[in-house]
């Protein structure tokens, strides 16, 4: 994708005026008809507003906007704001899909009919889940309507954050799932963590994948192996619900998928985001700021000299709870190491989803940031 | 022997094999148990250290989670203690009740980590101020609270379980909402109302509080602004009595110079009217008194020297009038001019030796050698005259008289002190006043016109200096007066 195909601007601006500015801003530099629009907004932002806008003012063919609570814009990281990222739409489809939250049960079928006619290669999908939606029987789904052999990236929200959590699809404004289809562009990914792994490896030896639980860790109440390693301090962890500063890693491959935990229920079962089954080994996870910082440079630049596009980070906020401030440091880093060549946008949600060609797999995570580069 | 040789050779070779075998076995398992050994040991180690290792990890989470702990906790006090900081200073010179709310704003509200804010009068219900609240659920929130107002007095916040929120949410669809009353000491002025979170999908425990804080912080204001605002009445009320009655007191001040004028003009007009007639009658008593139209009887005679007697005294008094309604109206001219005080003294005592012999009394004098002062010669003559005389008048026979004159840093000290009838302190206050005389039964029985003094005083207050006098009944008097040094 060369640098003319698409448009980035931002605006922290109050209310209207800030769909005011990002419409001027795209306009004034991107001169091609409006293919498809991202927009990613805060709770600050009324979506009717948003799409009223930029209907009126930008007329894009397609609309997807997502509500998140932090966004990420070149190299800053904003808690309030409006980002919002088009693309011509020369050679490149798009095909989107939506629906309102639903039981986990009639996500098969909606799938079913949104990927019916949909031909099976050569395209990439993106997804962004409410937190209405449970995202395992959401995968499950994909993975029976789409195959395993496709580009995925997106994200979703466990809770809210705030009273709604709203997205944007063309002319629609609704609180469920949306996918959108993309032919044309070669889109590839990219996780960072900076995550280790402590203490000697546990065995998930019961779980409810289905219920995103984990019930069993080496044979005992999953809980314990918390009280393991905080012996004394264990009643504090508990009562300060601190779960998620010390998610669960699972081997995969060389790399670990980051469980967040949520919260633990009476009989000590965990109850978590990510993928897990029974029979993984893991480890529980500290987050290294250094490490992290190593990685990406280590990991993004060599990016640089060949390639130019689009990034979208899909933020983790299990990661922004723990490293807190850093974040806006981490979102320096990535572009500082990016460079000019390519332009970043992004969100932050409570867990990732995305697909691996080494393992051939799609699967979800909550504990690293996820780059997806468009190109 | 060779058949026995013959026979056991191969046999042998099978032994020996056997053995060797059995050699090789033994080695071997001996070189395995070692390497089990080894291994054993290595697993054991490893062991031991994957078990240091978890320790470790122990060791890291728990102390990781306690700084974690406190850095959680030093955030949610950081923010909001930089909430209200930003408050109170945003708010601190505001002496506006209705202005201090609209420093309730977006940003406010932001910090809160809400959307919507309203803030109602309590009585009125009226609108102070609103971000984001649309007309629909104002009216609900109205409509709900009006009949609420008793928990709004009794209470900071309005607890979560209340009906009030359940209502509010049913009614208007309003979630996560917060209501508080601004109360002053007397009374509960308004309320706050937040509601819509933008950063989480239930209030926190840290999100009230910096809600109350706000809630109890505002109403402080209110109720500094409630006291200066009855200060100000207060001040305002003084400030108008002040005023009315300075230009009272002005306006008697005016009618006193005018009065004070209209005298001094009465004074200098009767004096000057009284001089002329006077100066007639002298002029003929004299002569007459000197026998220039005849030789007259003694009676006659005495009579006459009487009248003259009498006349000089009203000249006297009339000149004094005029010299004192002169000076209070500016037109006496002062002429300064350096003097040796000491040699005017010596001059004055010399000129009133004879009434001093004459009534028998001391004279005492206690002057340096020179001192040149600024003065108008003629009228401190004056003044020493009518103080000195005054000495004579007032001081029984064989009494003392002492006069002297102390040189200062810029000003020189003149004293005369008697061992005369002496005065109280009452009417030490008032001896220069025109025609006033000390009520002791002894000094009344001298006569005098009471002007002199106040010419005194007069003259020596032209001459911006001081006069001033010390006196005890039966005891004395002293006057002292300054004059500035000449070098």
């Amino acid at each position: 994708m060369e640098k003319d195909d698409f448009a980035i601007a931002f605006s922290k601006r109050k209310s209207e005026e800030a769909a005011k500015e990002v419409s001027l801003k795209i306009k004034s530099s991107f001169s091609k008809s409006i293919g498809f629009l991202f927009v990613f907004f805060t709770p600050h932002y009324n979506p009717s507003n948003i799409l009223a806008t930029l209907n009126l003012t930008l007329k894009p063919e397609k609309i997807l906007g997502i509500q998140s609570p932090f966004l990420v814009f070149e190299d800053t990281l904003a808690q309030e704001g409006i980002v919002v990222c088009c693309m011509s739409g020369q050679d490149v489809s798009f095909e989107e899909s939506f629906m309102e939250e639903k039981p986990s049960k009639e996500i098969e079928s909606f799938l079913r009919l949104a990927f019916r006619k949909i031909r099976k290669k050569n395209f990439s999908l993106l997804s962004f889940l409410g937190p209405g939606i449970n995202p395992v029987p959401y995968l499950s789904g994909l993975r029976l309507f789409l195959g395993e052999i496709f580009t995925l990236a997106g994200g979703g929200f466990t809770k809210k954050y705030s009273s709604n959590t709203w997205q944007i699809v063309n002319n629609d404004i609704i609180e469920g799932a949306v996918n959108i289809i993309v032919k044309g562009l070669d889109t590839t990914s990219l996780s960072l963590g900076g995550y280790l792994p402590l203490g000697k490896p546990f065995v998930i030896t019961k779980a409810a994948p289905a219920r995103n639980l984990v019930i069993e860790i080496n044979n005992e109440p999953a809980i314990n192996i918390y009280r393991k390693y905080l012996e004394e301090k264990f009643e504090q962890f508990q009562d300060n619900k601190l779960f998620s500063l010390y998610p669960l890693g699972i081997k995969n491959g060389e790399k670990f998928d980051v469980i967040r935990v949520l919260d633990s229920l009476a009989d000590g079962s965990l109850a978590c985001v990510g993928n897990l089954k029974e029979k993984d080994t893991g480890h529980i996870m500290f987050l290294d700021t250094g490490l992290l910082q190593n990685q990406i440079e280590s990991q993004l630049s060599p990016l640089v000299a060949k390639n130019q596009g689009l990034v979208i980070i899909v933020g983790s906020l299990l990661q922004k709870e723990i490293i807190k401030d850093n974040s806006y440091t981490v979102v320096k880093l990535i572009k500082k190491s990016l460079g000019k060549n390519f332009s970043v946008i992004g969100m932050y949600c409570d867990y990732s989803m995305r697909s691996s060609r080494e393992t051939n797999s799609i699967g979800i995570d909550s504990g690293n940031t996820l780059l997806t580069f468009w190109q | 022997m060779e058949k026995i040789f013959f026979f056991l050779e191969p046999l042998g070779g099978t032994i020996v094999l056997f053995f060797i075998t059995i050699l090789m076995l033994v080695m071997h398992i001996v070189r395995k148990n070692k390497a089990i050994l080894f291994l054993t040991k290595e697993r054991n180690h490893l062991n031991a250290t994957i078990n240091d290792l978890d320790q470790q990890a122990k060791l890291i989470i728990k102390s990781d989670m306690e700084v974690k702990l406190y850095q959680q906790e030093i955030e949610s006090e950081l923010n909001k203690l930089t909430l209200v900081e930003n408050l109170i200073l945003s708010s601190i010179h505001i002496l506006d009740k209705d202005k201090l709310l609209l420093q309730v704003d977006e940003k406010v509200i932001a910090a809160l980590d809400f959307r919507k804010s309203l803030i109602l009068d309590f009585k009125t219900l009226e609108e102070k101020v609103n971000i984001g609240f649309e007309a629909a659920e104002i009216e609900a929130i109205k409509s709900i609270l009006q009949y609420k107002k008793d928990i709004m007095k009794d209470s900071l916040i309005v607890n979560q379980d209340s009906e009030i929120y359940k209502q509010l949410a049913l009614s208007s669809g309003l979630k996560n909402t917060l209501i508080a009353p601004l109360k002053t000491q007397e009374e509960v002025y308004a309320m706050l109302i937040v509601s819509e979170l933008t950063n989480s999908a239930e209030i926190k425990k840290s999100q009230r509080e910096a809600f109350l804080i706000i809630c109890m912080y505002l109403g402080q204001c209110l109720e500094n602004i409630r006291l200066f605002e009855n200060l100000y009445v207060v001040k305002d009320d003084l400030e108008k009595k002040i005023k009315e009655r300075t230009n009272e007191l002005v306006k008697s001040l005016r009618e006193i110079e005018v009065i004070s004028k209209a005298k001094s003009d009465f004074i200098s007009s009767v004096s000057h009217e009284l001089r002329t007639p006077l100066t007639s009658v002298k002029g003929f008593s004299s002569l007459l008194a000197d026998e220039r139209f005849g030789k007259l009887p003694q009676e006659a005679k005495q009579r006459l020297l009487k009248i003259d007697e009498n006349v000089n005294k009203l000249m006297e008094i009339v000149n004094t009038l005029l010299d004192i309604s002169r000076i209070e109206s500016g037109k006496m001219e002062l002429k300064i001019s350096t003097f040796d005080i000491v040699r005017l003294i010596k001059e004055v005592t010399d000129f009133l030796s004879p009434q001093i012999e004459e009534k028998n009394l001391q004279l005492s004098v206690s002057l340096p050698e020179k001192i040149n002062v600024f003065m108008d010669k003629n009228l401190i003559e004056r003044v020493l005259i009518n103080i000195i005389n005054n000495a004579i008048k007032f001081t029984p026979e064989k009494g003392k008289i002492t006069v002297k004159c102390e040189k200062g840093a810029n000003e020189t000290t003149v004293s005369i002190a008697d061992t005369g009838y002496g005065m109280s302190k009452e009417d030490s206050g008032k001896i220069f006043q025109e025609f006033f005389r000390a009520a002791n039964p002894e000094s009344s029985k001298v006569k005098g016109t009471g002007l002199g003094l106040s010419l005194v005083k007069r003259i020596i207050e032209t001459h911006k200096e001081k006069i001033w006098v010390e006196s005890e009944i039966n005891k004395g008097t002293v006057f002292y007066f300054t004059l500035k040094c000449a070098n």
